[in-house]
């Protein structure tokens, strides 16, 4: 397998989506590096940082404390800082250096707790895993946290998962989210995680389903199902939302069936994020198009949510291969992926901006999934 | 008036606060000023990220790639044979090969014990036509003699061959962009028969080759001070540190010590009397306004307080990550004088916005982003101004921006920063 990457940027790592989960908690996030992971996060993962109050930090981890497993000091410091911010909570968070050193993320955030009673968590992020990872780990450790006892169940209630703008950037897509469930008469419990609260993390286990809006999104939803027994289905709302609200109904009536897409000797290509992937793959079916289409996962993938002759990109050599193998005249994904082609294609090519990928690169053009202007489009695509 | 009685933000140990502004070329962009070069880093892949989208932002990401490195390379030791076998697979696949390739590792590196003499010396083996240097994005070395500007610095120069022959031309180093043609250091030459030259004057790596010619080594930053000094033992070029100022006195003594070292004749009075009259009018318009200074903007920011309270400005505000060996003096100043506040630009209180809405006029951006001024002098680590040509400038941009308000956001987001 080639490890070379020529053209494509690297993607979101796990720490960035750890950050990201927690960033609207309130709560102190130290990323444990010298500045440059901190900087993925901070200056290209995180679009909400310009003018945010949220606590996030570099550890400034140095050569010498490295060599020396020098924890004192950053507990030293982590402990200052909490005095004069007092968080709801202390998130400390990994990174590659401190991983060939072997941090005991899990005991300093103990430590840190017993010294300042203040809910602590460790994170072993090691920058070689992608974005939903991190985003799960930080929601179950905070979750394992914060929850103390499982709630009674809500007949009807929801919770929508994996909104963070890693996915969605922040141009509106997590309230038109809200508001499409919320508007069409579902009691919606929480929203993970743009917005969240700690109490909304808390009432989230009365829920009777969870709706995973992304990978990162079935990650926590498979520990809230193993957890706390909550069901989950995942889809992304697209257009006017009405396939999701759709699915949505069917499932809490346990009548949902996932749709079965064809996939077989596929024209169109969708690279991406796999739920939002699959939903526009869906919507496009139902819409009408009679084209075979095949999604290529880019991030994690969830095997169950796998269509057959879907494909999980695995390095950029096999992507670009993919990309120009003759076999797709049309394919969808984050406009970064051009660098990829040969120079003279005849493939039709749709932009769908991915934080993930091109941040902010490309997020100023980012879709409004639940718009007018996604429906046309939609339409557009053939 | 900024409120002088905050009294956060202290300098010592601390957690780091990464503002919005903070940043600046990265070592990407600076890497990428080697003519004819190619950048391939070797990290986790989450290392790169960053530089790769600045690289994107700033339309130099074709120049730049990637192998990415896993748990399995480090624990197996096999992380040394992925690169070769990566230059490989990249040099066959790029169009046109480079005439440099600069590989660039990470922190995990300075843990690891890589071999790099060896690792270049069975490139250049392979690959005669191309000159190899391993290089260092390792900022968990930003407290040792070597942090990663330092030693990209030295590999940069360390491209020069030794020449045979000299000529009348000065090299400007240590600066990522070029000053300014109207800077009068152009003029002064020229009339001395001598040229200036800077790396970004290059666009073939064969006539980069041309600065081993030059008979001195302006350095206009510290962190080039370690590879004047090898080009001093390697290449016969003796240096002179030049780093930027906005005291009329300083760079007047800068002229002086030119003209000495290289026994030509050097009038500056019509220069001076230029920048004069510029410090006079802006203070005509800007008066007794407070103004903020911005370490990332200057490279010396306790320099530039002194000179403006000189002139008669209010300086009220200097943001800096530190003290800067090359203007203790000037640091010392800057301490005993009450009416000037001194602020740690990384401290993690930042993030409160305690200096909020607190008027004054800002010359750069991370405190015009930390006071939320829209008053604010678009500049980034001097570039462009040198000596009086500098003075008139920044004193055109501090009316400017005295007059006309300007978004914060809009500067940061211009300046492509990278960290």
């Amino acid at each position: 397998m080639s490890k070379l990457c020529i053209a494509m940027p690297p993607f979101a790592p796990d720490y960035s989506g750890a950050a990201s989960a927690l960033f609207d908690l309130g709560g102190m996030i130290v990323i444990h590096d010298a500045s440059g992971c901190t900087g993925n996060y901070t200056g290209f993962d995180e679009p909400r940082w310009f003018g945010s109050s949220s606590a996030v930090f570099c550890s400034g981890l140095r050569h010498m404390d490295a060599v020396l497993g020098n924890d004192q000091k950053l507990i030293e410091q982590i402990i200052a800082e909490a005095q004069s911010l007092k968080p709801n909570f202390i998130a400390l968070i990994g990174s590659p250096v401190p991983m060939v050193i072997g941090t005991d993320f899990e005991g300093i955030a103990n430590e840190i707790e017993a010294l300042t009673q203040i809910p602590t968590i460790g994170l072993d992020t090691r920058g070689l895993a992608y974005y939903g990872k991190g985003i799960c780990a930080a929601t179950v450790a905070l979750m394992k946290k914060m929850v103390k006892a499982p709630q009674t169940k809500i007949a009807g209630a929801i919770n929508l998962l994996g909104i963070t703008p890693l996915d969605f950037y922040i141009n509106g897509n997590d309230e038109d989210f809200k508001h499409l469930f919320v508007s069409n008469g579902y009691q919606l419990l929480t929203s993970f995680s743009m917005g969240l609260t700690i109490e909304a993390l808390q009432r989230s286990t009365s829920a009777s389903l969870n709706i995973a809006l992304s990978q990162a999104g079935v990650q926590i939803a498979q520990y809230m199902e193993q957890t706390y027994q909550i069901p989950y289905m995942a889809i992304t709302p697209l257009g006017n939302g009405e396939i999701a609200l759709e699915a949505v109904q069917k499932a809490l009536a346990n009548e949902y069936i996932p749709f079965v897409p064809e996939t077989e000797n596929a024209e169109i290509l969708i690279v991406g994020e796999q739920i939002i992937a699959n939903s526009l793959r869906e919507y496009l079916q139902r819409q009408g198009s009679d084209r075979a289409i095949a999604v290529a996962v880019l991030f994690d993938v969830s095997p169950q949510h796998l269509a057959q002759n879907d494909i999980i990109i695995q390095d950029e050599t096999m992507l670009r291969k993919l990309l120009n193998s003759g076999q797709y005249h049309t394919i969808i994904g984050d406009p970064m992926l051009k660098a990829l082609f040969q120079q003279e294609t005849k493939i039709k090519f749709y932009e769908l901006p991915h934080v993930a990928v091109s941040s902010k690169v490309h997020w100023n053009n980012y879709k409004r999934f639940l718009s007018e202007t996604m429906i046309e489009w939609l339409d557009e695509i053939d | 008036m900024l409120n002088n009685q905050l009294s956060c933000c202290q300098f010592g140990s601390t957690l780091h606060y990464v503002s919005p502004a903070h940043g600046g070329w990265g070592v990407i962009r600076i890497a990428a000023l080697v003519p004819e070069s190619y950048q391939l880093f070797v990290s986790p892949f989450a290392c790169g990220r960053h530089g790769a989208l600045g690289g994107a932002v700033n339309g130099i990401k074709d120049r730049i790639s990637y192998v990415y490195i896993d748990e399995s390379d480090i624990v197996s030791g096999g992380y040394e044979d992925l690169i070769p076998e990566a230059v490989d697979e990249l040099l066959a696949f790029l169009p046109k090969k480079p005439k440099v390739l600069l590989i660039f590792v990470s922190c995990l590196d300075d843990l690891l014990g890589t071999d790099h003499v060896q690792l270049n010396k069975r490139l250049a083996e392979k690959y005669p036509e191309i000159k190899f240097r391993s290089c260092h994005m390792n900022p968990f070395k930003m407290d040792t003699k070597f942090p990663p500007g330092v030693t990209l610095q030295n590999n940069i120069y360390s491209l020069l061959n030794k020449s045979e022959t000299y000529e009348n031309s000065i090299n400007l180093i240590g600066n990522h962009a070029p000053i300014d043609q109207s800077c009068e250091l152009y003029n002064i030459m020229a009339t001395n028969n001598y040229q200036v030259k800077h790396i970004t004057d290059f666009e073939r790596f064969e006539d980069f080759q041309t600065m081993a010619k030059s008979q001195l080594n302006l350095l206009l930053s510290p962190v080039a001070q370690y590879a004047a000094e090898e080009m001093v033992k390697n290449l016969s070029i003796a240096y002179m540190p030049a780093y930027n100022t906005y005291d009329v006195e300083e760079i007047s003594d800068f002229y002086a010590q030119l003209a000495e070292k290289l026994h030509i004749s050097i009038n500056i009075s019509e220069y001076e009397l230029a920048a004069k009259a510029k410090i006079k009018e802006a203070l005509t318009v800007i008066d007794d306004y407070p103004i903020a200074i911005d370490y990332q903007a200057v490279k010396k920011p306790f320099t530039l307080a002194r000179a403006l309270h000189n002139y008669g400005f209010n300086v009220a505000l200097i943001m800096t990550d530190g003290t800067n060996s090359i203007e203790r003096d000037a640091y010392e100043w800057v301490l005993s004088q009450p009416k000037i506040r001194v602020v740690n630009a990384l401290h993690p209180d930042l993030v409160k916005f305690e200096n909020r809405g607190q008027h004054c006029l800002c010359i750069g951006f991370d405190c015009g982003y930390a006071t939320g001024s829209n008053k604010i002098v678009d500049l980034l680590e001097d570039e462009s101004l040198f000596g009086f040509y500098g003075i008139e400038k920044l004193m055109t941009d501090m009316i400017s921006a005295f007059e006309n308000e300007t978004s914060v956001k809009e500067l940061i987001e211009g300046a492509g920063l990278v960290i």
